[in-house]
């Protein structure tokens, strides 16, 4: 219901936003040839390659990473202030290349008082060929609060200012290797819109995942503070399908299992001294994404649902820790047509 | 003339039969025969609850039987692990053998082991029809039944005689008494024909040696003991070739160990229900396979049950070559798993949630000219409990076996891996547990 809640308010807003850029970009490219051979079906007649053009896309998403953490007698839920992320992307051919960055001017994003400031970027860059495919991608928060303060503050009302952690860092460093298994899914006809699927194709993906994940609370003001390192590599097999609704629309929907471990390093910090601790144990992470678009050959829009979580023991103490994320994500953009240069550069490979 | 067509027919038309149900002696389907022995698989097990044993359970009269009929009866029984995930799927091997032994294919004998589950549950007990019995019953029954009708028809070598061939009728009686039953009323008990049954190999090893069970936890460190390891590895078929007839390959492993555990403390069969090309080079060739599989693991130290299906990439990187390379990756889902639940423990034994869940699985195997040979397995599990404690699951297998061929007959085996169990409770603490485990043994193929 909050999620269902949060989504409407988010679409109003971001129809104004993303209408704001295409005002900008229609004047630039408007006026064009029309007759211009916008991409190139591939042999199999699956999906149509749009090689040689730069494609940008903005984006709006209510992404959150939440922070569980739960034993015997304690839960914490962790979460930064910023209810919406811009994301651009910039993708050509085969490359994809995304920055994130918080646009505190938004009304969901300024409500400091009650929530604290939370302060972040992330990028990330993806390759993807017909069949392999990789990304790797970088973000750093700062400022969190703690969503369940009520269990611990039993006075606490909506509205009330929540437990705020400042200084509570996390950064974020993750990457996967995987490998389509029927090239006539295009996998970037839904990520990075440098192609478009034509016909409906489905394709079971196998997948390597890492993350190499620090959540350090360096508040000055507590009696003692952690810093946790946890390296994760999970081992993946899902399927993804896409349904061509008519030539420029489809829906496309994921599911992927994953498991493997994670290695944990924990440093417990007070005024004389740091105590580190060191466990591993088994992690399980799933993820799914269900997605609405237009891939016309000018411009493309969509919206995604995307859904994942992890959980895992922390060691072998009764304690365990879960991060999960539902975000929903608006997005736009436009085929610009690539330097001549770039495409020859390209072309070679 | 006569030559000619004999050789036309064994190229041509065998392979055709063989293809139909993995026999070149096609049996002629007995629907009446078939239904009745079903029947009888029912009937024998409920007389001995009701004369020998005297059961109440077995008391059953129409009442009981209309009130089971009723589908708000239906609740999961506190059976311990064995009689569930064991003794239960092997009743639905006979359930499903009766069909499949009287000419029917793996497909039309599926119903067999569903209606029979269905019909004990009914009407062979007075007990509330438990839906975790006709789960393990049926999908158990079909995947042990397939198995052992296979197994069977493939240890009686027809062209033998004497008590060579008597000894063999014995033991494929033993591993699947319909089949050994349909053979002694059918007269083909000890015939001699002049050719082999089928055109699948079967490549089994019995390896004999030690093992030992350790176990891990936040209070507890314990290395195990050394255990007596007896253990049956089965390959039946080319796991590698394109078929859409269900079993034409499967491999299993039966294992049994001394110490405090039970006997037979390991079976674990996964058979493929399709296999097709995925993509084939000159180099590599690649094959999607489903799999259908059970899983019964219990000894000393842990215990696992469960039954599910598995799409899977199957690859050979080395077509061709000496040095072979195999990887596998898949996903599926478990229909029914059973995982040990420390706070539970009532009725017969039932020390172990149910639920559902989800899995992943990958190997890699490296075969050097058949003398040397490293595999690499693991498999993880996620279960939400439906039966138990309220709780969730994660369980992951990871293991590492090298075999060293001393001759064509003589391996070495040796193997370590683990199994982690962590167990997440709505109403006590969470569990995390280690079963760190070793075994090496000597292996002869059989």
């Amino acid at each position: 219901m909050l999620l269902l809640k949060e989504s409407q308010t988010l679409l109003r807003r971001s129809i104004v936003i993303i209408a704001s850029f295409f005002a900008g970009v229609w004047s630039a490219v408007y006026g064009q040839d029309s007759a211009m051979v916008y991409g190139r079906v591939t042999d199999s007649g699956y999906v149509e390659k749009f090689n040689n053009w730069i494609h940008v896309k903005a984006a709006v998403i209510n992404t959150s990473e939440t922070f569980i953490s739960e034993g015997d007698n304690f839960k914490q839920v962790l979460k930064a202030n910023p209810s919406q992320i811009f994301r651009t992307y910039v993708n050509y051919r085969f490359i994809a290349f995304y920055v994130d960055y918080i646009p505190h001017f938004l009304p969901g994003n300024n409500d400091e008082a009650e929530k604290g400031r939370s302060k972040g970027i992330g990028f990330g860059t993806g390759l993807t060929f017909q069949n392999w495919f990789t990304e790797i991608g970088f973000s750093k928060t700062k400022g969190y609060y703690l969503e369940n303060t009520k269990d611990y503050q039993p006075g606490w009302q909506p509205g009330d200012p929540y437990f705020q952690v400042p200084d509570f860092h996390v950064t974020s460093f993750d990457g996967a290797v995987g490998y389509n298994t029927n090239p006539r899914l295009s996998l970037v006809a839904t990520s990075s819109q440098t192609a478009r699927q034509i016909k409906s194709a489905g394709a079971f993906i196998p997948k390597i995942i890492y993350r190499y994940l620090v959540l350090d609370n360096r508040s000055a003001n507590q009696f003692s503070t952690q810093k946790g390192n946890h390296l994760r590599t999970l081992l993946g097999a899902g399927y993804q399908h896409t349904f061509v609704l008519n030539r420029s629309f489809y829906l496309t929907g994921a599911f992927t299992p994953y498991f493997g471990y994670i290695f944990t390093t924990i440093r417990t910090r007070d005024n004389t001294q740091v105590d580190k601790a060191r466990n591993n144990g088994p992690v399980y992470q799933w993820d799914a994404k269900l997605g609405l678009g237009y891939n016309g050959h000018r411009f493309f829009a969509g919206t995604y649902l995307t859904a994942g979580a992890a959980k895992f023991s922390q060691g072998l103490s009764t304690a365990t820790q879960q991060d999960a994320t539902v975000f929903f994500q608006l997005f736009a953009g436009i085929r610009l047509q690539a330097p001549k240069s770039i495409d020859r550069i390209f072309d070679k490979f | 003339m006569k030559f000619l067509f004999t050789i036309s027919f064994i190229v041509f038309v065998l392979p055709a039969w063989a293809q139909q149900g993995d026999t070149l002696h096609p049996v002629k389907k007995r629907f009446w025969r078939a239904s009745g022995e079903l029947l009888f698989t029912e009937l024998l097990p409920w007389s001995y609850n009701r004369f020998v044993r005297k059961a109440e359970f077995a008391k059953v009269n129409f009442r009981s039987i209309g009130e089971n009929l009723k589908p708000s009866s239906w609740e999961w029984d506190d059976n311990n692990f064995k009689t569930n995930q064991f003794a239960h799927p092997y009743h639905g091997n006979l359930y499903y053998s009766s069909f499949r032994t009287n000419g029917h294919s793996f497909w039309q004998s599926v119903p067999a082991a569903f209606a029979g589950s269905f019909l004990w549950e009914v009407a062979g007990e007075t007990h509330k029809p438990a839906p975790n019995d006709f789960i393990n019953t049926s999908l158990g029954g079909i995947t042990l039944g397939e198995m052992t009708y296979r197994i069977s028809n493939k240890i009686v070598d027809h062209r033998a005689g004497g008590v060579g061939r008597q000894f063999q009728e014995v033991v494929a009686l033993l591993i699947n008494p319909l089949n050994g039953l349909n053979r002694i009323i059918d007269g083909k008990w000890g015939k001699v024909h002049a050719r082999a049954d089928s055109g699948n190999t079967l490549q089994a090893y019995l390896n004999l040696g030690v093992r030992r069970f350790g176990f891990r936890d936040m209070g507890v460190r314990s290395k195990g003991n050394n255990e007596l390891l007896l253990r049956f590895r089965i390959i039946y078929g080319d796991k590698y070739k394109v078929s859409k007839i269900p079993f034409e390959h499967f491999s299993a492993q039966i294992e049994a160990g001394g110490g405090d555990s039970s006997y037979m403390n390991n079976v674990q069969v996964s058979g493929a229900l399709k296999t097709w090309r995925f993509m084939e080079t000159p180099k590599h060739l690649h094959l999607y396979s489903i799999t259908m599989n059970y899983d019964f693991i219990k000894n000393n130290a842990f215990e696992y049950g469960g039954q599910g299906f598995t799409f899977k990439l199957l690859s050979d990187w080395s077509k061709n070559k000496k040095t072979k390379f195999y990887t596998e990756i898949g996903s599926g889902v478990t229909v029914l798993g059973a995982v040990p639940d420390n706070f539970l423990y009532y009725g017969e034994g039932r020390n172990y949630d149910y639920g559902p869940g989800i899995h992943v699985t990958a190997s890699t195997t490296v075969n050097f000219n058949d003398k040397l040979e490293a595999e690499l397995y693991y498999k993880g599990f996620r279960f939400q409990t439906v039966n138990g404690n309220k709780s969730s699951f994660i369980l992951n297998t990871l293991s590492a076996d090298v075999r060293a061929a001393v001759t064509k007959k003589i391996q070495l085996t040796a193997g370590i891996g683990q199994y982690t169990l962590s167990g997440f409770y709505k109403d006590f603490s969470n569990v995390s547990q280690i079963y760190p485990f070793s075994r090496f043994s000597v292996g002869y193929r059989l």
